[in-house]
């Protein structure tokens, strides 16, 4: 089990209560598609995601980013019990959505950026991106946890 | 061999002259040190790099945060060259310093993320599109001579 410091608790949960799913989400998602343009494959109900232009401006895009963003409230609510909080999507995206589990962690990385972009250096100090990533890498693994 | 569009290239630079070397050079070990701690194994002569707060004091981990910068500066201005340029970088962390090629990764990731602290809205997802191609063939040539 995933062991946390207060420091790292205390991270998480000051950048969490700063952190605006409706502002984040659409930005991680939107540059996940046009950074690693294979991602494109799973979104395929979207619409126009043909220029980065298209992608930025699809409220699809903007809303699914929403909802992935705010599925991170379930870790943040449940920091010592992400795999099993996690089961149940985790079993989705193996058996219904089939997503490679490596495009987790381009997730997780788009998400960081938007992060650090947001909140600069002095308060995405490098004790903080250390339990952000952290964290990040902790429900990427729950995500991953039940595909066989 | 890796291709640029003009489009590229100029957002490369562009990017690239924003970043002060003397200021972001500093935190970008600093950073790969506490986000990703089995990084230390490297840097034993550095003394106390075990805390955060020694981590963020330590002369050495600046210092050589911003000779890896200086080293990145000639992948800029080599882009169509880059493998031949990295050689024989690639072949002193293989050969001396047995470092494990996925942690040039790690380190890259550090240096978007610092980056993105400091450019924030203009580190746009087209901007990092380009950034992330750019530093995944600097990765691609810091692996060139590993067998």
């Amino acid at each position: 089990m995933v062991e946390w410091t207060d420091a790292e608790r205390s991270a998480i949960t000051t950048l969490w209560s700063n952190i605006d799913v409706g502002e984040i989400g659409p930005q991680a998602l939107t540059r996940l598609l046009i950074v690693f343009p294979w991602t494109q494959r799973y979104f395929g109900t979207f619409g126009d995601l043909s220029t980065a232009s298209a992608i930025a401006a699809n409220p699809k895009v903007a809303s699914h980013g929403k909802v992935v963003m705010g599925g991170l409230e379930i870790a943040v609510k449940n920091l010592d019990n992400i795999k099993n909080a996690y089961a149940k999507l985790s079993v989705m995206h193996s058996e219904k959505l089939h997503v490679d589990p490596d495009n987790f962690r381009l997730l997780a990385e788009c998400i960081s950026v938007c992060v650090a972009a947001k909140f600069g250096p002095s308060v995405f100090t490098a004790g903080f991106q250390e339990a952000w990533q952290k964290f990040l890498a902790v429900v990427v693994s729950a995500l991953g946890r039940q595909y066989h | 061999m890796v291709k640029w569009t003009e489009e590229e290239r100029e957002t490369i630079r562009s990017v690239w002259e924003k970043v002060d070397i003397d200021e972001t050079g500093p935190q970008l070990i600093a950073r790969a040190l506490i986000v990703y701690p089995w990084t230390e194994r490297y840097f034993g002569t550095f003394g106390d790099i075990f805390t955060t707060s020694a981590i963020l004091s330590n002369a050495k981990v600046a210092a050589h945060g911003k000779v890896v910068l200086r080293a990145l500066d000639r992948a800029v201005k080599n882009l169509d060259n880059m493998n031949e340029t990295y050689a024989a970088l690639s072949r002193l962390h293989y050969e001396n310093l047995n470092v494990d090629p996925d942690n040039f990764r790690l380190l890259a990731d550090c240096i978007t993320i610092t980056i993105a602290c400091k450019l924030k809205a203009a580190l746009d997802p087209q901007v990092q599109a380009t950034w992330q191609k750019f530093l995944s063939a600097v990765v691609d040539a810091m692996n060139s001579q590993y067998k």
